[in-house]
């Protein structure tokens, strides 16, 4: 062999240990053994919903004024009664706060709270899965009410003075009861006499409120629409329209929870895109409290109501809190005073 | 010489059918092995419903070129919603099965309708690829009645799986082969 033929031989056996570092270096680079690089898949297979609901700023009219440790797992419902004490049932206990957050009391329940009233008496009904319990201003039980059907699920009570209105997502009907636990009549079951298309409850969401016009509104969240019926049982008007616009009720159910202002406009509550908005009784938007910014992307709907001074009490499941907020100027629904309410 | 007296064999052949008979043993056994069903000791790959993010790792991490995980769907936990968001984009032009309107990239998911305003969804898995995409609007918006399992048919059961190293929520676990699915329940 020449010398050259031998510089030649060696050059490319050269090149190609070089090459074959190269190429180990490259698939070192890139083995991905732990997925830091994600999925891999294209735009088609990525499940986007961050632009999907825009809130112009200035329809965001409330502020968030104060905010505080609900002190409980799973918080599931909240309410708030005649003098702005506030509250929250979750964890098989009610514990209460003082209007300024400050732990007041609990109780242990039995089971596993679904919802909460509290009635202008004091009196507190609580849902426990398919029955409802009832308790005297002190906390001590009062009564237990027997469940309406072998699949109710109580997921929203409302108290009248002469009426206990009872949402069963179980059996998609509105009970009503007479304050000694009489039951009366069903409300919102499918009625091709009285033009009632039924209600329609894919998940456990079925909330209602009592209107100040005397009217009782429920959610429809399987038809995208708050309902008014009158005691009666009839169906006096219904709104609510499917989408993602803002003015619109997102997902496959919603809205989830309801309250009502002291004017009688409704708080609704949506699930998903998590975001609480104020409607005028005809279901006209008014304005929007808080959105996704602020309660996230979150499956279980922040349970709302209200206080005698019109401030918006919002349970958000997600961060385990209870968020306070009042009217403000428009702009963000974060206020800077937020904060512990009772520090 | 008697008739009885044998040949004596030859080292070589002797080794040499030996080893026919170690690797006749080793395949039969290893064939038996896979067909046999599941001894009660035996454990394999599921995945949790409740970690899972479906973040689509699983529809790529696989050893197998299509996925041994699949979308499944809880017909108890299912509203059978009108628009359901496993099924529709989240912003559906119409509640119609036009392509622009549905959510899944394979056209792995059937509408049926049962009676007003009720629709039934079931997974075609032959086009499901475990993407996850309708786990994600099913569970961010609905009840979460569609969630990933790991298909035993179509499992290898490797020791070192290399979706479960790939999974960010740890969401792979390791069940006993008698009892290989983690069903969602209705609570």
């Amino acid at each position: 062999m020449t010398a050259r033929g031998a510089i030649s031989t060696r050059a490319a056996a050269g090149l190609i240990v070089f090459l074959a570092l190269v190429a180990a270096v490259v698939a070192v680079a890139l083995h991905d053994p732990i997925g830091r690089r994600g999925n891999r898949l294209g735009r088609d297979f990525a499940y986007e919903t961050k632009d999907l609901r825009p809130i112009p700023p200035d329809l965001i009219r409330y502020a968030e004024r104060a905010a505080f440790d609900a002190g409980l797992a799973v918080p599931r419902a909240i309410a708030v009664d005649a003098g702005d004490k506030i509250y929250v049932a979750g964890d098989r206990a009610v514990v209460w706060f003082t209007t300024h957050g400050a732990p007041a009391g609990a109780r242990a329940l039995d089971g596993e709270p679904t919802c909460l009233a509290v009635g202008a008496d004091g009196t507190w009904h609580v849902g426990l899965g398919g029955h409802v319990e009832v308790f005297d201003p002190a906390g001590a039980r009062a009564a237990a009410w027997t469940p309406h059907g072998a699949r109710s699920y109580i997921t929203a009570i409302a108290a009248a003075p002469d009426a206990i209105f009872v949402a069963d997502a179980g059996e998609r009907l509105v009970l009503l009861y007479r304050p000694d636990g009489a039951f009366v009549r069903p409300i919102g079951g499918r009625d091709a006499a009285r033009a009632i298309p039924g209600l329609v409850v894919p998940s456990p969401f079925l909330d209602l409120a009592m209107g100040k016009d005397g009217l009782l509104r429920v959610t429809n969240p399987g038809r995208r629409k708050v309902e008014a019926y009158s005691l009666e049982g009839d169906l006096c008007f219904a709104w609510g329209e499917a989408g993602a616009a803002i003015d619109r009720f997102c997902g496959c159910c919603n809205p989830v929870h309801l309250a009502v202002l002291p004017d009688g406009a409704l708080v609704a509550a949506e699930k998903g895109l998590a975001t609480v908005k104020v409607c005028e009784p005809d279901g006209a938007l008014r304005c929007v409290v808080a959105g996704p910014d602020l309660l996230g992307e979150n499956a279980l709907g922040c349970d709302v109501a209200v206080d005698s001074r019109g401030r918006i009490v919002v349970l958000d499941p997600a961060a385990k809190k209870v968020r306070i907020f009042e009217p403000a100027p428009p702009g963000g629904s974060r206020s800077q005073e937020t904060g512990s309410a009772h520090e | 010489m008697s008739d009885h007296e044998t040949t004596p064999i030859p080292r070589r052949g002797f080794m040499r059918a030996a080893a026919r008979a170690a690797c006749a043993l080793g395949i039969g056994g290893g064939a038996a092995y896979l067909v046999a069903p599941r001894t009660p000791g035996e454990r394999v790959w599921q995945i949790d419903p409740e970690k899972c993010i479906a973040c689509g790792n699983c529809a790529t991490y696989c050893v197998l070129r299509e996925s041994a995980v699949k979308c499944v769907h809880s017909f108890a936990m299912c509203g059978y919603c009108e628009l359901c968001t496993g099924f529709f984009n989240p912003s559906p032009n119409d509640l119609t099965t036009a392509a622009e309107n549905v959510l899944c990239p394979t056209g792995a998911i059937v509408r049926r309708f049962v009676e007003d305003p009720y629709f039934e969804y079931t997974i075609d898995q032959n086009l499901c690829i475990g993407c996850g995409k309708c786990v994600k609007g099913c569970k961010m918006f609905g009840n979460g009645s569609l969630y990933l399992q790991v298909i035993h048919d179509r499992c290898l059961n490797c020791n070192q799986c290399s979706i479960a190293a790939a999974c960010p929520s740890e969401a792979w676990v390791r069940v006993p082969a008698a009892r290989p699915h983690l069903w969602k329940k209705v609570t």
